[in-house]
C-alpha cells in the first residue's frame, strides 16, 4: 500500500532531514515494502492550515501537522505553544509523546478522524535583537516579531508590542529597523539569514514551542495489519528522540558558529528567567480561560508535570 | 502520463472557447484531482482553497497598488510627468520620445501594471508627439514600450504576484527591479536616438530654456514626494509592501484632491478599477493552486526535479529553456497567465539549480514584460491601438527594434546577475 | 426572466459595494496602524487579524460575479468569439455551464465548510476570538451569485445573430 504523506515543510528543513523523510524510510524498511509514501513537502498538497482537513477527507492519508495552524480543531495541542515550559527539543518531544501516547490530547485528535503516530518539537523559541534583551524592563515598547495570538500575547506580557510580519519580510524588517526584536526558532534563523541582521541570541530562553504530530487517517490506519502500525510506531518513537536531539546538537552548532561570527549569544541569569516567567504567566492564564476549564486545567497539569522532570 | 496531456489538451481547449483563464484552470485542476484521487477528496480540495488563497495579508498589496495607479492616472498626473520630461530634452532630435519614456519611468515608480501605464500614456504623450510631427508609428511604439517599464520599476503588481506564488520577498523584489528598470528605460533611450538620428520620425523641438524647464519641474514634485514615501517606507523600514501601498493611496489621494483633479465619479471608478482587478487576479491565484495541487499528485513536478537533479545538462542551458519557453508563452498569453501557469514548475526547477529567487523573479518579469509587446497577444499594443487608433500591424513594425534592445537586455540580466542583485544587497547589506 | 435578471444585477451591484467598502476601510486601518505605531507606539494590533480573515476573502470573492458581467476575467481572445452552426451554440453555452458547474460545486463544498465551522462555534485565536464561520462563508456567497449569473447568461443570451 502506498499513503500519501503531506507536509508542509521543505524536504531541506532539519525536521524533514532527521524527521519525516528518515520516518518514511525507516517505515519502508521495516515493512519490507509492505507500507510505502509518496512524500508532498512544501504545501504542494496542501496549505499548512489545510493539511488536517486534507487527511481527513481523502485528499491525503497521512499528514506532518504543524498543531499550531490547527487550534480551531486541536485547542488541547496548542498548549506545547506556550511560553517557559521546555527548555531543549528533547525534554519537549519527551513530553509530548507521554501525552500523544494516552489522554485528552490524544483524544481531540482521535475525535477529528485522525491517529497521531508520533510528535516532537522545536526547540524552545528564542529572541534575537540588536541588543541583549534581559529583564523585563529591557523589552518595554519594543516592536516584537510575533507568529500566532499565543506569542503575540507573550511579548504583551513582557511589555513589548506584537507585530505579524510574514516570514519572508522578517529580515528586511530588521535590517530596517522596523522590528527591535523576533522571537524565532533557532533552527529556522539561517534560512531567513537573520543572524546577519542581529547582534544578540538568546539560548537559554523558552518564548513559546512548537509541535509537529504525525497523523495517519483513524480508518486507514485501523485497516492497516497490526506488525505495520507498530512498525510505524516503533520507527515515530525512535525518530522522534532522534529529530529532537539531532535538533538540539544542530542549535548548538549553530550557536557556536554565530559565536565566532562575533554575535553575543548570551544565557539569560536566573534572576532574568524568573521575571520572564513572572511576565509570561498571564499567557498561561489566558490559555486556561480561553480553552475552557476543567480539561484545558488538566492538560495543563500533566504538561508542567512532565517538562519540569 | 495520457490523463496528464489529455488535461492539457483540455486547458487549451477551455481557454481556447475563451473561458476566462481562472476558470479553465480551476476546472481542468478539478478533473485532474478527481481522475488522480477520486471524486470525494477532489471536492474536498474545492472546501477551502478559494478561502486559503484570498486570506492572505501579503495579497493586500494587489488592491492597494492598482487603486493608486487608478487614482494617479484618472487625475493629471501623465501629462504633468511629460511636461517636466519635455521641458529638459524636448529640444533634442527625439526628444520628445525620450521625454515620454522618462515621464513613464516616473509614472512606473506610482503605477504596477503596464496596461494602467500605456493607456494613460496613450491618452497624453501620444497626441502630444503627434502635435510635434512624430510619425504615428514611432509615437504608438514608445507608449506601448515605455508601459512595460511600470512593471519592472517598482512598486509592480506582477512581482507582488510573484513574491505571492513563490513566498519570495517582495521589499527585496520591489529593490532589485529598480536598476533593470533604469537601464531598460536607457536602453530604449538609445534605441529612439538611432531611430530619430536615421529616419525623419522624430523632429527636434522647441530650444532649451531652463527657466521653462525647472517651472514645468515643480508640477513633478508631489508625485516624486509620493514616490519615495512608498520605497521610503519599505526601505526605511517604516512598513511592509503591503503598507507602504496604503501609505500611497493615501498619498495620491491628497495629491489628487490638491490638483482638484478628482471628481467624486472618479473616486468611484477608480475604487471599482482595483477591486475588479483584484478578483481577477485572486480568482488566477485561487485556481491555478487548485491546478498546481493536481500538478503535485501527477507527481510532475517531482519527476521534473528528479530530472534536474541527476542530469549532467548545465543550469545555464536549462535556464536558457525556461526563458525561451516563458517567450513563447509570452507570445500568446497573459503576464499573470504565465506566471501562474508556469510558476508551479519553473520556480522550484530554478531553485533546485541554486538561482537566486529575486535574480529569478526580475528575469520572469522582464521576460513576460517582453511578451506584452509580441504578436499575436501583445497586450500593450492592443490598449495603444485601441487608445489612439494606430493600426496593430503599424504598431507592432514600430516595436521591433526597442524589441531588440529588451531582449539585449534580457540577455545582460541573465548573464550577469550583479546587475539585478547588487543594488538589494547594497541597500538590505 | 426580466425580473430574475434585474435582481440579480441589484445583487452583483450590493456585493460590489461590500468588496469596494472594504477596500477603503482596509486603506484607512492600515493608516492608523501605521500613524498610531509611529506617534503613539501603540498599533492597531486587530488590523492584521481582520485584514487577513475577513476584508481580503471579501474584496476577492464579493464582487467575482460583478466583474464577470463586465467582462472583466481575463480571457483568450485570439480566436474568433463566436464560431458558426450548431457547434457555436454548443461552445456558447459550455463556456458559461462548465463553469457553473465548477463554481456550483466550489459553492456546495466551501458552504457546507461554513456551516461547519458555524455549527462547532469554531474561531482562530487572536487579538479576539475571530468566529471562523462568518470569514468562511464569504466565499460561497461570493460564488454562488457567480454561478446564478453564469446559469442566466447560458439561459437568456442569444445565439449570436451574425454569423
Ligand atoms: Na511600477
Ligand atoms: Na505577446
Amino acid at each position: 500500500e502506498t499513503l500519501r504523506l503531506g507536509d508542509f515543510q521543505s524536504t531541506s528543513h532539519i525536521v524533514s532531514v532527521e524527521g519525516t523523510t528518515k520516518w518514511i524510510a525507516a517505515v519502508e524498511e521495516a515493512t519490507g515494502g509492505e507500507l510505502s509514501f509518496q512524500h508532498f513537502p512544501s504545501e504542494q498538497a496542501a496549505k499548512s492550515k489545510a493539511q488536517l482537513d486534507a487527511v481527513k477527507s481523502g485528499i491525503l492519508d497521512a499528514a506532518l501537522l504543524g498543531t499550531i495552524y490547527h487550534t480551531d480543531a486541536l485547542p488541547l495541542n496548542s498548549v506545547v505553544g506556550l511560553p517557559g515550559y521546555y527548555g531543549s527539543a528533547e525534554e519537549g518531544t519527551m513530553a509530548l509523546q507521554a501525552m500523544l501516547a494516552e489522554g485528552p490530547m490524544r483524544d481531540e485528535l482521535l475525535a477529528s478522524g485522525v491517529t497521531p503516530v508520533f510528535g516532537f518539537v522545536l526547540p524552545p523559541y528564542q529572541v534575537l535583537a540588536k541588543q541583549r534583551l534581559g529583564m523585563p524592563s529591557d523589552w518595554e515598547a519594543l516592536d516584537v516579531r510575533t507568529s500566532g495570538a499565543t506569542q503575540a500575547m507573550t511579548a504583551r506580557g513582557l511589555g513589548a508590542v506584537g507585530i505579524s510580519i510574514p516570514g519572508p519580510e522578517v529580515y528586511t524588517a530588521v535590517e530596517r529597523g522596523r522590528l527591535d526584536a523576533v522571537l524565532f526558532p533557532l533552527a529556522s534563523v539561517p534560512g531567513y539569514k537573520l543572524n546577519e541582521v542581529v547582534s544578540h541570541i538568546s539560548t537559554n530562553g523558552s518564548f513559546g514551542g512548537y509541535s509537529f504530530v504525525m497523523v495517519v487517517r483513524s480508518d486507514l490506519y485501523d485497516s492497516l495489519a497490526p506488525g505495520i502500525r507498530d512498525a510505524m510506531k516503533a520507527a515515530g518513537d525512535e525518530i522522534a528522540l532522534h529529530v529532537a536531539k539531532a535538533q538540539d546538537e544542530s542549535v548548538g552548532e549553530l550557536v557556536a558558529g554565530w559565536k565566532a561570527d562575533g554575535i553575543d549569544t548570551y544565557e539569560f541569569t536566573d534572576d532574568e528567567l524568573a521575571a520572564l516567567r513572572a511576565g509570561m504567566e498571564l499567557v498561561t492564564e489566558d490559555w486556561v480561560g480561553r480553552m475552557g476549564g476543567e480539561k484545558a486545567q488538566q492538560v495543563l497539569d500533566r504538561y508542567i508535570e512532565l517538562t519540569s522532570q | 502520463m495520457l490523463t496528464f496531456f489529455a488535461i492539457l489538451v483540455l486547458l487549451a481547449l477551455f481557454m481556447a472557447m475563451r473561458m476566462p483563464i481562472a476558470f479553465a484552470m480551476g476546472l481542468t485542476g478539478f478533473f485532474g484531482l478527481a481522475l488522480e484521487l477520486g471524486l470525494r477528496p477532489a471536492l474536498a480540495v474545492l472546501e477551502r482553497t478559494f478561502f486559503d488563497s484570498s486570506s492572505s495579508f501579503i495579497l493586500v498589496a494587489i488592491p492597494l497598488f492598482i487603486l493608486m495607479a487608478e487614482l494617479l492616472t484618472a487625475g493629471d498626473v501623465t501629462r504633468r510627468a511629460i511636461i517636466a520630461c519635455q521641458g529638459w530634452i524636448g529640444h533634442v532630435k527625439g526628444g520628445l520620445a525620450m521625454a515620454t519614456v522618462g515621464a513613464s519611468v516616473i509614472l512606473a515608480a506610482l503605477v504596477g501594471s503596464s496596461t494602467a501605464s500605456t493607456a494613460a500614456m496613450s491618452a497624453s504623450a501620444f497626441p502630444e508627439m503627434r502635435n510635434h510631427n512624430y510619425s504615428q508609428r514611432l509615437a504608438a511604439a514608445v507608449v506601448s514600450v515605455g508601459g512595460t517599464l511600470a512593471v519592472v520599476v517598482p512598486p509592480s503588481i506582477v512581482l507582488v504576484v510573484y513574491g505571492v506564488l513563490t513566498e519570495t520577498s517582495i521589499g527585496k523584489l520591489f529593490i532589485a527591479g529598480i536598476i533593470p528598470g533604469l537601464l531598460t528605460a536607457t536602453g530604449l533611450a538609445v534605441v529612439i536616438k538611432l531611430i530619430a538620428h536615421t529616419t525623419d520620425q522624430a523632429p527636434k523641438g522647441a530650444p532649451f530654456e531652463l527657466g521653462k524647464a525647472v517651472k514645468a519641474s515643480r508640477h513633478v514634485l508631489p508625485m516624486i514626494l509620493l514616490m519615495v514615501l512608498v520605497i521610503g517606507a519599505i526601505y526605511g523600514g517604516i512598513a511592509s509592501p503591503s503598507e507602504a501601498a496604503a501609505l500611497g493611496v493615501m498619498g495620491s489621494l491628497i495629491i489628487v484632491i490638491f490638483q482638484r483633479t478628482l471628481s467624486f465619479a472618479n473616486f468611484n471608478r477608480s475604487v471599482s478599477g482595483a477591486i475588479r482587478a483584484t478578483v481577477m487576479i485572486v480568482a488566477i491565484v485561487a485556481c491555478s493552486a487548485i491546478f498546481s495541487n493536481y500538478l503535485a499528485f501527477t507527481r510532475i513536478t517531482h519527476a521534473l526535479l528528479e530530472f534536474v537533479a541527476t542530469t549532467s545538462l548545465p543550469p545555464a542551458v536549462i535556464m536558457g529553456f525556461i526563458v525561451v519557453l516563458l517567450l513563447v508563452m509570452g507570445m500568446f498569453m497573459d503576464q499573470l497567465a504565465i506566471l501562474s501557469l508556469a510558476m508551479p514548475l519553473a520556480f522550484p526547477t530554478a531553485m533546485a539549480l541554486d538561482f537566486d529567487p529575486v535574480w529569478f523573479g526580475i528575469v520572469v518579469t522582464k521576460t513576460v514584460e517582453i511578451g506584452l509587446l509580441t504578436p499575436p497577444l501583445g497586450l500593450n499594443a492592443y490598449v495603444a491601438a485601441a487608445q489612439t487608433g494606430v493600426p496593430l500591424g503599424k504598431i507592432f513594425r514600430g516595436i521591433l527594434p526597442f524589441l531588440a534592445m529588451e531582449i539585449l537586455i534580457l540577455v545582460l540580466l541573465l548573464c550577469f546577475p550583479q546587475i539585478t542583485l547588487w543594488l538589494p544587497g547594497l541597500m538590505l547589506r | 426572466m426580466n425580473v430574475i435578471g434585474t435582481i440579480l444585477r441589484k445583487l452583483e451591484d450590493a456585493l460590489h459595494l461590500l468588496g469596494c467598502l472594504g477596500l477603503l476601510v482596509v486603506v484607512v486601518l492600515i493608516n492608523a496602524d501605521i500613524l498610531m505605531r509611529l506617534v503613539l507606539h501603540v498599533p492597531v494590533q486587530f488590523q492584521f487579524e481582520l485584514t487577513e480573515l475577513y476584508l481580503m476573502p471579501a474584496l476577492a470573492t464579493l464582487s467575482l460575479s460583478r466583474v464577470f458581467r463586465d467582462g472583466g476575467h481575463l480571457a483568450l481572445d485570439f480566436v474568433p468569439e463566436h464560431l458558426p452552426g450548431v457547434p457555436g451554440v454548443v461552445v456558447d453555452k459550455l463556456r458559461l455551464l462548465l463553469p457553473a458547474l465548477f463554481f456550483g460545486l466550489v459553492v456546495w463544498m466551501s458552504g457546507k465548510f461554513a456551516l461547519h465551522a458555524f455549527q462547532r462555534g469554531e474561531v482562530e485565536y487572536g487579538v479576539v476570538d475571530w468566529p471562523l464561520g462568518w470569514a468562511y462563508a464569504i466565499v460561497p456567497l461570493g460564488c454562488g451569485v457567480l454561478v446564478l449569473r453564469l446559469i442566466y447568461d447560458a439561459l437568456t443570451r442569444e445565439a449570436p445573430a451574425q454569423v
